[in-house]
């Protein structure tokens, strides 16, 4: 079972991506912000990260992501920015830093599991 | 005698925006708040000292109703003198006791913001016109040379520069909430600033040291508008570097406290009041920190508008600018968010996403009924 860490500050945004996530066979971990987020990788070691850009917080999810990729432990973990900032510069700052692929808040829930199938049967 | 208090009534003497003193009939202090220590330096338990206030307080406890007085603040520190304070008593909870409510006099109201810029614009404005009205008519003579030419141009940029000023005040003073999420990097934010305000550093031999606990680039971001968060910086630097003595360094200090960073400019004098500022004035031996080039003085005016113009910036991004002692050492602090924008639109953005996850309900549960399909067939 693959596994999937949710780093997400907003309890409703995660919740609902949970249900989306629960109709598939992932095994759900969530963290609240940037710093936990970070700890979580450690432990779960996740397949993926559903990483939220904006957080209140030390980190940003941008943060989050440029320190993942950074490290050569956990480079290799594919990260989904999920982020209510849709523009191209947005765009460009999130893979920038890293980022496998980046989703525009509201996304759809088919569209985020295809995305997260399509990223895990490339690996 | 604090902790016989009850906590709600605690937070609701430290939310008053004026300082707060609860005394007993014996006009000693039960209770005062952060801001009332301040200004009046009362202690709790401490007896009040001022006759009038005394006098006041008793009137007010005999049944006589509210009464307002003037009395002398506390000395602060710096050695500037005691301010009056404006005291209004009123009853308390009981006959027993009374509140006092304490009010800086020389706290600004909206008319000295008022005041204030009408000041700016009789100073800032009215000279630099007049400068560029004596420079177009020589730059109109028709032997006008390159140099006049060149006056004229800095005439036009310095007035270009007031009026700038001018109007930003006026559009952050009638500005909305928070609408920008740009994502700024403190750093870049800060370097940037001083950048525009080294030109005045070096003339005044100022160097600047930022320390922060973690490297410059690792330090979290700001959300909000990068141009009033550039401009707060902007202001900020300025008037610390305006208030530093001559040679000497500007220290800021970085500190990320939960979800907020503070940056600490320790004891610069920036945004110094007017009576700060002539100290200050003394202590630089010739060298006058609010000497502009003209040779004039700045006036203190300025310097409030643009306290006013930092406070609102901080306000929109849901911060705070506060004074701070440490250890006889005057700080300004300035108090951001970091993370995200402060007033993130949780719920719209939760509605929309919810109405996405609706719309592709039905295909999610088709899909989930399909694989659970040949679980639950029926054996025969």
């Amino acid at each position: 079972m693959k596994r999937v860490l949710l780093v997400e500050d907003q309890p409703d945004i995660r919740k609902l991506i949970r249900m989306t996530l629960e109709f598939e066979n992932f095994e759900i971990h969530e963290a609240v912000d940037g710093i936990s987020g970070l700890n979580m990788v450690a432990s779960v070691r996740p397949d993926i990260i559903l990483l939220d850009v904006m957080m209140p917080g030390e980190l940003d999810g941008l943060q989050v992501c440029r320190k993942l990729k950074s490290d050569p432990a956990t480079s290799h973990t594919i990260i989904v920015l999920l982020t209510a900032r849709g523009q191209e510069q947005d765009r460009a700052a999130g893979m920038a830093a890293g980022a496998d692929t980046y989703l525009v808040k509201p996304f759809s829930p088919l569209k985020l599991i295809a995305t997260i199938e399509e990223l895990l049967a490339a690996t | 005698m604090e902790k016989l208090l009850n906590s709600g009534l605690i937070e609701l003497f430290e939310n008053q925006k004026s300082g707060l003193v609860w005394i007993d009939r014996k006009q000693n202090v039960r209770y005062a708040n952060t801001q009332a220590k301040k200004l009046m330096g009362s202690a709790l338990g401490a007896r009040l000292c001022d006759s009038a206030l005394m006098r006041a307080a008793a009137e007010t406890m005999a049944g006589c109703g509210p009464r307002t007085v003037g009395t002398p603040g506390a000395i602060a520190k710096s050695g500037i003198g005691a301010r009056e304070l404006q005291c209004r008593v009123i009853n308390g909870l009981s006959r027993e006791d009374a509140f006092i409510l304490l009010q800086d006099s020389n706290a600004t109201d909206p008319a000295d913001d008022l005041d204030d810029l009408m000041h700016i614009i009789r100073t800032d404005l009215h000279v630099p016109l007049q400068r560029i009205e004596q420079a177009l008519c020589v730059a109109r003579d028709a032997d006008s040379d390159g140099h006049s030419i060149d006056t004229l141009v800095n005439q036009v940029g310095e007035l270009a520069q007031v009026a700038r000023n001018l109007a930003d005040l006026a559009t952050v003073w009638a500005a909305g909430p928070m609408r920008s999420d740009d994502r700024i990097e403190l750093m870049k934010l800060i370097q940037q600033a001083w950048a525009k305000v080294q030109p005045l550093a070096i003339d005044r031999n100022v160097k600047l040291r930022f320390r922060t606990p973690v490297p410059g680039n690792d330090l979290a971001a700001l959300y909000g508008s990068e141009l009033w968060l550039h401009r707060l910086f902007l202001e900020c630097l300025e008037s610390a570097v305006r208030a530093s003595r001559f040679g000497s360094t500007l220290e800021i200090l970085h500190r990320q406290q939960g979800s907020r960073a503070t940056l600490v400019f320790r004891d610069c004098g920036a945004f110094a009041s007017r009576e700060m500022a002539a100290d200050t004035i003394e202590l630089q031996a010739g060298k006058t920190p609010y000497q502009t080039k003209s040779g004039s003085l700045r006036p203190s005016a300025r310097e409030r508008v643009s306290l006013k113009l930092c406070q609102h910036i901080v306000t929109m991004h849901g911060g705070q600018l506060r004074e701070e002692d440490e250890d006889g050492l005057r700080n300004f602090l300035i108090e951001l968010p970091t993370g995200a924008p402060h007033n993130q639109q949780h719920s719209q953005l939760d509605m929309a996403q919810a109405q996405q996850y609706a719309r592709d309900l039905s295909e999610l549960l088709a899909r989930s009924r399909d694989r659970a399909g040949p679980g639950i067939k029926n054996p025969s």
